[in-house]
């Protein structure tokens, strides 16, 4: 059963492109209605933020390169996965409340919403890979061939966060507080994460623990694209493991998802 | 299903669990056993139904009867608990004022918008947008944000939208009572060069909508079916339930398994108002009138009257005092208080013998109900004693009944029908008309 599924909603993304792309378009503009610089809010954001860690990291800290290579750049790689997981999930916890009129007066196809999210957030994730390719070149550290690999890491997030998003989404309907409870997952996820701290300053049983967290594989990946260029089979295992979570999860979501979709239109 | 049925629902229920919180209804949604968390509400019982492509049905019910509840069904917007649906063809559904818009969004976004809900292309879209634009007649707030409408310009929007995106079923919830006469009237014109492409549902409380555009009725009742048909009769009925508070507990089984409830007979005793002595009445008091009946001809008692039906108008009188000549009438204003018609005995040029203390009395009116706009109107009463030159006023109730005053027309200018009309159109001929 799960399996149609997965089937029909591919069936029904490609059917209804043409609104998701509507949808997308409306999520993105929405973000900006009213204000002046509009799309350009999109750039600037990440921009102050990646200057802020050039300053601070460069200049003021002196924080030690990593492997030879510049700590902002190596923030920066690993930052663009976690931001761009953290917004997309966030957002599409509350995404179905946060659209009453289309669950509740008009037929809708509710599961695509998530994926309106994840659509809505590549715009400023294209942003962020730009300026963190900007910061490549100004460091003088050549782009690989290894940076198309970032797509199938991009494509294994995409995969786990859907499947958290119909998990919580749908939840979050019942019970508000699942958007707390997404927002204190994803402050612990952050600090939990190497993100900003290398993982080898932990002991190696630490270091073994902290691989089971299914992003880190995601923002390891990241470097490992635009920094290393090292191919994501040479950590096959990793991968094996980090699908079987992210099918794991993805069943679980989409099975609770389809339990409470029923019950949508009457809830809200 | 035979393959030129649009929609066929069979067995669908409903009910509204009433749960004692929202997480009572979470656990019973993921529970392994589907336990059971909630006490029942059947918004709807049992609904067996089949539509044939391009036929106009209307729906007709109280308020509560599970008329909105069985259209978000066949939308798909909830989910019934059980039953099977087939709904063949793309919907569009107007189920409440600007269902679906964004209120941040101006008008033009939210067609195009609208557009793509409903799995119609860009550039198609951009095709019927004129037409679209035309329709709603709303002008320069096409640019505007939907939240600076009014209820008539969304509604006008939302409508001209509906029936553009060319739905194979078109479903509309009440929609029609907003915008004033003139787009009503357009929007009926829309709506019947509708019928016999697309399936068309109605739900309304309005009559002689159902009378005039459907092909087939359906009452609803608490959830239940009551009886599917022709438009007229299960109007009639279902006008004539409504005055006595409810369809007939007693109904028969039939093969079509639709309740139908048994025929009123006229012999029974006449659905009467009991007249109770309120604020809206005044006079001496020497006659009192106990209570009043209105009903046709065929049909028995009746709340709802048709403008050329042959009626009677009962009142019966309990006299207190002589009266030496008692004067009997009624008056009938519609809904601005606009007196439309009445009579009295005087005015029949008919003397009432006189009436003594302590008897009951029957006065019966009969005529043939006016060609009259189709309206609510409501019936004020009073007996006097006197003639035209001096009056004393014994009981006079303003606006004792409501009737509502259905037409077989369609389409009536002005206040009153008119019988009997003819038209025609003849050329003249230059030549001859200059010689004569």
């Amino acid at each position: 059963m799960p399996r149609n599924f997965f089937l029909d909603f591919i069936k029904l993304i490609l059917s209804r492109r043409y609104l998701i792309w509507e949808l997308i378009k409306r999520e993105v503009a929405a973000q900006y209605i009213g204000s002046r610089l509009g799309f350009i809010w999109t750039i600037i954001n990440p921009l102050v933020l990646i200057l802020i860690f050039w300053f601070v990291f460069g200049f003021g800290l002196k924080a030690k390169p990593l492997n030879d290579i510049p700590f902002v750049i190596w923030l920066t790689a690993g930052m663009a996965a976690w931001f761009n997981f953290s917004e997309i999930w966030t957002r599409a916890t509350t995404i179905i409340v946060a659209n009453p009129h289309l669950v509740k007066k008009v037929r809708f196809p509710t599961s695509i919403l998530p994926v309106v999210t994840v659509g809505a957030a590549l715009v400023s994730h294209i942003v962020f890979l730009g300026l963190l390719i900007i910061l490549l070149w100004s460091y003088h550290i050549p782009l690989t061939f290894w940076v198309i690999q970032a797509l199938y890491y991009y494509v294994a997030m995409v995969v786990l966060v859907l499947g958290l998003s119909w998990l919580t989404a749908s939840v979050n309907v019942f019970f508000r507080d699942t958007g707390q409870i997404v927002q204190l997952l994803l402050q612990i996820g952050f600090w939990g994460t190497p993100i900003f701290w290398d993982i080898n300053i932990m002991p190696p049983i630490v270091q073994a623990v902290l691989k089971f967290n299914p992003i880190y594989y995601i923002v390891h990946g990241y470097r490992d694209s635009f920094i290393y260029g090292i191919p994501f089979w040479l950590h096959w295992r990793w991968g094996l493991y980090f699908w079987s979570v992210t099918a794991l999860i993805l069943l679980t979501g989409t099975l609770v998802f389809r339990r409470l979709r029923p019950h949508f239109a009457d809830v809200l | 299903m035979t393959s030129n049925s649009a929609i066929l629902l069979k067995g669908i229920e409903k009910s509204y669990k009433l749960y004692h919180s929202p997480l009572a209804r979470f656990k019973e949604a993921l529970h392994p056993r589907k336990k059971k968390y909630f006490e029942d509400f059947y918004a709807l019982k049992d609904i067996n139904l089949e539509i044939p492509k391009g036929e106009t049905w209307g729906i007709i019910g109280l308020n509560g009867s599970g008329k909105s509840t069985l259209l978000k069904i066949i939308c798909g917007v909830i989910q019934a608990d059980c039953g099977t649906m087939q709904v063949v063809g793309r919907i569009a559904a107007l189920l409440e004022l600007g269902s679906g818009f964004n209120q941040e969004y101006t008008g033009r976004q939210n067609v195009f918008f609208s557009g793509a809900l409903a799995d119609v292309s860009r550039s198609e879209m951009e095709k019927r947008f004129p037409e679209i634009e035309a329709f709603a007649e709303i002008g320069d707030f096409i640019d505007q944000p939907v939240k600076n409408y009014s209820s008539g310009m969304l509604m006008r929007l939302a409508f001209a939208v509906a029936v553009h995106v060319s739905p194979d079923i078109l479903i509309v919830d009440e929609a029609l009572a907003v915008g004033d006469a003139r787009f009503q009237h357009k929007c009926m014109k829309k709506i019947k060069s509708f019928k016999g492409r697309s399936t068309l549902l109605l739900v309304t409380h309005d009559m002689n909508a159902v009378l005039t555009l459907c092909d087939h009725a359906v009452w609803l009742h608490e959830g239940s079916l009551i009886e599917t048909g022709n438009p007229k009769e299960i109007v009639d009925r279902y006008t004539q339930a409504f005055y006595e508070g409810g369809p007939p507990e007693t109904s028969i089984k039939t093969e079509d398994n639709l309740l139908v409830p048994p025929l009123p007979s006229v012999a029974k005793k006449a659905v009467t108002v009991k007249v109770e002595d309120t604020a809206a009445s005044f006079g001496r008091g020497g006659v009192k009138i106990d209570q009043i009946a209105l009903f046709s001809k065929e049909r028995g008692p009746i709340e709802a009257v048709y403008g050329g039906e042959a009626v009677g108008f009962h009142l019966w009188l309990e006299s207190l005092g002589d009266i030496k000549n008692p004067v009997v009438g009624f008056l009938v204003k519609n809904r601005l208080g606009i007196e439309i018609f009445g009579f009295n005995n005087i005015s029949l040029r008919t003397e009432l013998p006189p009436l003594r203390v302590g008897e009951n009395y029957l006065v019966e009116f009969e005529f043939v109900w006016p060609l009259i706009a189709k309206d609510n109107y409501s019936i004020s009463i009073a007996v006097a004693d006197g003639n035209l030159e001096s009056l004393v006023m014994h009981h006079w109730i303003h606006d004792v009944l409501t009737v509502e005053v259905l037409s077989l027309q369609e389409y009536q200018i002005g206040l009153v029908g008119v019988e009997q009309v003819q038209i025609e159109l003849k050329l003249l001929d230059a030549e001859i008309s200059f010689l004569n």
